[in-house]
């Protein structure tokens, strides 16, 4: 595992253009082209949105880590977070069929990743890995 | 993010600039929504947008659904890159009115 780049902040909206900033730039130094990364800052900024907003509640008073590595070929991006833990089943993805707003982020990362998993929990607090498949 | 409006022909044209996420997504959705009650024909100019999320495109949703309700015309202009990338991955891009320019509105 040799590692890329993180980030620490803390849960505000406020950070996931920064957030989104470390995350390309990571996607480039692993060589992904430029729809990929567009992809991948996507479903980062989805997930960590998604922390912000459900975990969360909005609060900033939580802290979120993302680490951006390289693992078996995988790009992987691993976002850590201290708010109360979710379930597996909040991050199964609706059809996108029907027109409705709700639900889209997580559409959103199943698309572009190749994996998602939500780790198991330390203490407190939740770990997804997302991962993408470097060259293939 | 900014928010440029402006008016072309019976449009309004709301123009997007920069990055709209969850931190800002609020606002552009109070923007569009107050001129879809208002009864304004929309096109919302992606054209100098670089980002957006899932919270901006649910604006777009609704602002859509509520403007086939109030009988407007409803078109995103000039979507490229990152955006336009992103109204493909959510299958919006064949739900949506999609225009290159501004001046295609008129012909619809």
């Amino acid at each position: 595992m040799h590692k890329q780049s993180d980030i620490s902040c803390k849960s505000c909206t406020s950070q996931l253009h920064q957030i989104r900033k470390v995350v390309k730039r990571a996607c480039h130094e692993m060589t992904f082209d430029e729809a990929k990364t567009n992809g991948i800052v996507l479903a980062v900024d989805e997930a960590c949105a998604n922390v912000i907003r459900h975990s969360c509640d909005f609060s900033d008073k939580f802290k979120l880590k993302i680490e951006a590595y390289e693992e078996d070929g995988f790009g992987v991006f691993l976002i850590s977070d201290n708010a109360p833990p979710i379930s597996d089943s909040v991050l199964k993805p609706k059809d996108c069929d029907q027109l409705e707003p709700g639900g889209l982020g997580l559409h959103l990362i199943h698309q572009v990743m190749d994996n998602v998993e939500l780790l198991p929990h330390q203490e407190h607090g939740n770990r997804l890995k997302l991962s993408l498949k470097i060259k293939g | 993010m900014n928010i440029d409006i402006g008016d072309f022909e019976q449009f309004k044209v709301i123009k997007l600039l920069g990055e709209v996420d969850l931190h800002n997504s609020r606002e552009v959705k109070n923007t569009i929504l107050d001129y879809v009650e208002k009864q304004c024909h929309i096109l919302v100019d992606f054209s100098e947008l670089d980002y957006i999320d899932s919270s901006g495109m649910a604006t777009l949703v609704e602002a859509f659904n509520r403007s086939k309700t109030k009988n407007v015309d409803f078109h995103i202009v000039g979507a490229k890159g990152a955006p336009l990338q992103v109204l493909k991955l959510t299958r919006l891009d064949s739900i949506f009115s999609l225009l290159d320019s501004i001046e295609q509105a008129t012909d619809q």
